[in-house]
């Protein structure tokens, strides 16, 4: 489903991605781990259209993403969430989710404009869909509040909301678990393996190795840019190299 | 007739460069457009007239001190409108400095009155005639000081630790606040290089030109344009380009029209805009 | 439009009081004030859209106000055309430029914008004063014919109050729907995140054209009702003096609200006016003022509430319950 081919990019001359290759197939989930500045969100800015690689490519579904624009990633159903949680604060949760979900209806920005009786459908359809996955999540309540007064564990609830609104097939998430309490965990771990089991295919990138163990299929492993291993994540965990990567020699 | 161009051209473009690295050295060190930079070359100006007119100081002692209150002045500004917003969006140090320039000129407006003022200085009768060019001392003087300011600050930056920290700055200032570099000093320390720039532009350039408040506004104009051209926080780029305006605009006056020169640095600005965003020598600081 | 029942009731309660005002006030004067403050109010909005709903500073209105002054007084002047047309061409002119400003810009950082935008405002100025043969340069140009819509022309003050009036209500309206549209709450996903904008979909780079452009036909309107109403301008037409104004007004009114706009530009323009506060002394004030809202509350009046608002909320959400 997701392809990367050879994808290379440096800053200032410093290497961040060094060739790195591998394939997402159809419906798993898979794991992306590795140290700290590894390159794993440089890689994620490169496949989401945030950033350029010097060299290589990515393919989406067969079709070549490599120099699209982000938003246009987006409307293709590859979804994306952050690392450092973002949302927009001043707006309220449901509207934050009605943004996230009307590009995705097929309406142009500018028609909207008057509210004729098609454009109240839709975006009726749009504010039963936001609920709905408010509700699945847990937090229904929260519809009416402004984004920014969250908690950190609701906006990171909320992020997940954002990205599946558009109803994406592939779903890149950035540390989806970092900082949150060990329920909301569980509920989140269990709200991807339904999604997946919907259908739904993940890349995931986690330092909690417990969930990713957990819930991914199979797992990528980066350090200093170069892919050092991949496979199972029972295979992974055993790997020399990785151990090595992690914990020094 | 072409070298008198270009030598009037580089005249010019020294002036450009002395008020323009001011800028765009604060820019590349706090990432942050003083808008009130015009305003603190005018004031300069007037500080310049004032020590002629009502002190009766010599031509050098009189710049001395321009400098020394055009420096405090750089204090107060960074103090009021740079130093508290340091943390906050760019959009609101925007609005700050350009608050600040307000005050600065509908106050110089208040105080001296938009009547123009001039200033005579010694230099002023001293010709030069180098081959086919003829310059006055004044006008020599000018390429002079932006020479020597930039070799100044070049080296300043390069071989002192207030230089240094000044490029740690530039680069990320929340490591500097870990490291324990107390980045509001620098800050201020930048503004007061910069007032002292402009102060000895503003010094330089009276005696040449009439002095009234809204003096500032005309040469921002240019400034920013040859900030943009250079590339934002690139003080060698800001020189360069700054002298390649006023040769272009020196030729351009004199081959085309009048008009042309004073619309070719906004074209370049946004023809550089256009096709190097970065500006034609990169963004990169280097200070 | 998604109005509440309260939000008609206030805004049919200021539209009675504003019909009403000129029966109660006499004053040529008065009448000027309030005339000048429903321009500002067009304009006001102008920059609102950029600035409050945007997130992006341009110092491009008072471009777009002088250029659709100056479009304007030349189409009536030079080529005859009816006050209708001109207005409507002196919009079309200030989005015209606003796009072909915008496509390089808005590509740009937030940084270059501002400068550019300063740039053309400052430009457009020297423009007007040096292209003597289409603008008359310094000496401006006097006798604008005065407006005239469908079977009357405009020439006391009531009738210019009243026609302002409801072109100050289209413009309000017409805003209004437009920021609570799709494309409105898009506009704030720029202002909010852009990067969460792109990765949630929206082409922000288009979202911030149409705004600007958007803004450039408002100032346009503003610019021309102007000219038509003093029937004299010239470059100062172009004064960042509008600029320091309007800055006020926003920022110190609420950026990012409707109802702010019209209250900063009522206050600001209303109160020095009656004041006989001297233009000076006006602007130097308004950059104090300035210095210390931009230090105090960033987010003016509008966003203080808001906070307030949210804060209380945030108290509610405790016992809600969290996650």
């Amino acid at each position: 489903m997701l392809e990367i081919r050879g994808l290379t990019k440096h800053f200032l001359g410093v290497p961040a991605l060094k060739n790195v290759s591998f394939t997402v197939e159809r419906g798993e989930i898979a794991g992306l781990i590795g140290p700290n500045g590894s390159g794993k969100t440089t890689l994620f800015d490169c496949v989401t259209g945030f950033l350029a690689p010097d060299r290589g490519a990515v393919f989406y579904r067969e079709r070549e993403i490599t120099s699209a624009a982000p938003h246009a990633i987006a409307r293709l159903g590859l979804a994306r969430i952050f690392q450092q949680v973002r949302t927009f604060p001043r707006l309220t949760v449901i509207e934050n989710l009605r943004a996230a979900g009307q590009q995705h209806q097929g309406l142009r920005l500018t028609s909207g404009f008057i509210p004729w009786k098609r454009i109240r459908d839709l975006d009726r359809a749009l504010d039963e869909r936001a609920l709905d996955i408010l509700s699945a999540l847990g937090i229904p309540q929260v519809a009416g509040f402004p984004a920014g007064t969250l908690s950190y564990g609701q906006q990171k609830l909320l992020e997940i909301a954002m990205a599946l609104m558009s109803g994406p097939d592939l779903l890149l998430l950035d540390e989806p678990v970092a900082g949150v309490n060990p329920t909301l965990i569980e509920t989140i771990k269990e709200y991807l393996k339904q999604l997946n089991r919907e259908g739904t295919t993940f890349l995931i990138i986690e330092h909690n190795l417990q969930v990713v163990m957990d819930l991914c299929h199979r797992v990528f492993v980066l350090d200093s840019g170069e892919l050092i291993a991949q496979g199972p994540a029972a295979a992974v965990q055993q790997n020399e190299r990785v151990l090595e990567a992690y914990f020094g020699r | 007739m072409l070298l008198q161009h270009i030598a009037n051209g580089l005249i010019q473009g020294s002036l450009y460069a002395l008020v323009a690295v001011g800028l765009t050295l604060v820019y590349g060190v706090l990432e942050v457009v003083n808008f009130a930079h015009g305003e603190l070359y005018m004031l300069a100006a007037f500080a310049l007239y004032m020590a002629f007119a009502f002190l009766k100081l010599p031509y050098v002692l009189a710049v001395g001190l321009t400098m020394v209150v055009m420096m405090g002045l750089g204090l107060v500004l960074s103090r009021t409108a740079i130093v508290p917003h340091l943390r906050r969006s760019f959009e609101t140090t925007v609005l700050a400095t350009l608050a600040a320039s307000i005050i600065l000129q509908n106050g110089a407006r208040f105080v001296f009155t938009a009547t123009p003022r001039q200033v005579i200085v010694p230099l002023e009768d001293v010709i030069l005639s180098l081959g086919s060019v003829i310059v006055t001392g004044q006008r020599l003087l000018v390429v002079v000081i932006a020479a020597l300011s930039f070799l100044g600050l070049q080296l300043y930056v390069r071989h002192t630790r207030m230089g240094k920290a000044m490029r740690a700055v530039s680069q990320n200032k929340e490591a500097c606040r870990m490291v324990g570099i107390d980045v509001r000093r620098i800050a201020s320390f930048t503004m007061i290089l910069g007032a002292a720039l402009c102060a000895l532009a503003g010094s330089v350039v009276a005696p040449l030109y009439d002095i009234f408040p809204a003096m500032g506004t005309t040469v921002v104009f240019k400034s920013f344009a040859v900030v943009i051209m250079g590339g934002m926080g690139n003080v060698p780029g800001a020189t360069i380009a700054a002298l390649l305006l006023g040769v272009g605009e020196s030729l351009a006056g004199g081959y085309v029209s009048l008009a042309a020169k004073d619309g070719l640095g906004f074209s370049l600005m946004i023809l550089v805009l256009l096709i190097r965003p970065d500006g034609l020598f990169g963004r990169r600081v280097r200070v | 439009m998604r109005m509440s029942r309260r939000e008609w009731m206030l805004v049919l309660a200021v539209t009675g009081i504003a019909l009403l005002l000129p029966l109660v006030v006499r004053s040529n004067y008065l009448l000027h004030i309030m005339i000048m403050t429903e321009i500002y109010v067009i304009l006001a909005l102008s920059l609102n859209l950029v600035l409050g709903y945007a997130g992006l500073l341009s110092l491009a209105p008072p471009a777009f106000f002088g250029i659709g002054a100056y479009t304007s007084a030349l189409l009536s002047l030079r080529l005859h055309l009816p006050f209708c047309s001109s207005l409507a061409l002196a919009g079309v002119a200030g989005l015209v430029f606003a796009a072909a400003i915008g496509i390089p810009s808005l590509r740009l950082s937030r940084h270059s914008f501002v400068i550019v935008t300063l740039s053309f405002t400052l430009l457009a100025q020297l423009v007007a004063t040096k292209w003597t043969d289409l603008t008359r340069g310094a000496m401006g140009l006097p006798g604008i014919p005065p407006a005239a819509v469908l079977w009357f022309t405009v020439t006391s003050k009531t009738l210019w109050y009243y026609f302002l009036l409801g072109l100050t209500l289209a413009s309000l309206a017409f805003f209004t729907l437009l920021v609570r549209s799709r494309l409105g709450r898009a506009i704030q996903t720029v202002r909010e995140d852009e990067i969460l904008a792109q990765a949630s979909g929206i082409d922000t780079w288009r979202v911030k054209f149409y705004t600007f452009a958007v803004s450039g036909l408002l100032g346009g309107v503003a610019g021309s009702c102007y000219a038509h109403y003093i029937t004299f301008i010239d470059p100062s037409v172009f004064d960042f003096y509008y600029m320091e104004n309007l800055l006020i007004m926003v920022i110190l009114g609420g950026s990012g609200t409707v109802w702010g706009t019209v209250a900063g530009a009522v206050i600001f323009n209303m109160v020095p006016e009656l004041l006989r506060i001297h233009p000076e002394l006006r602007t130097f004030l308004y950059g104090i003022v300035l210095l210390v809202a931009v230090t105090v509350a960033p987010e003016g009046l509008a966003g203080w509430l808001r906070a307030r608002r949210a804060r209380q909320e945030n108290i509610v959400q405790e016992e809600v319950g969290r996650a």
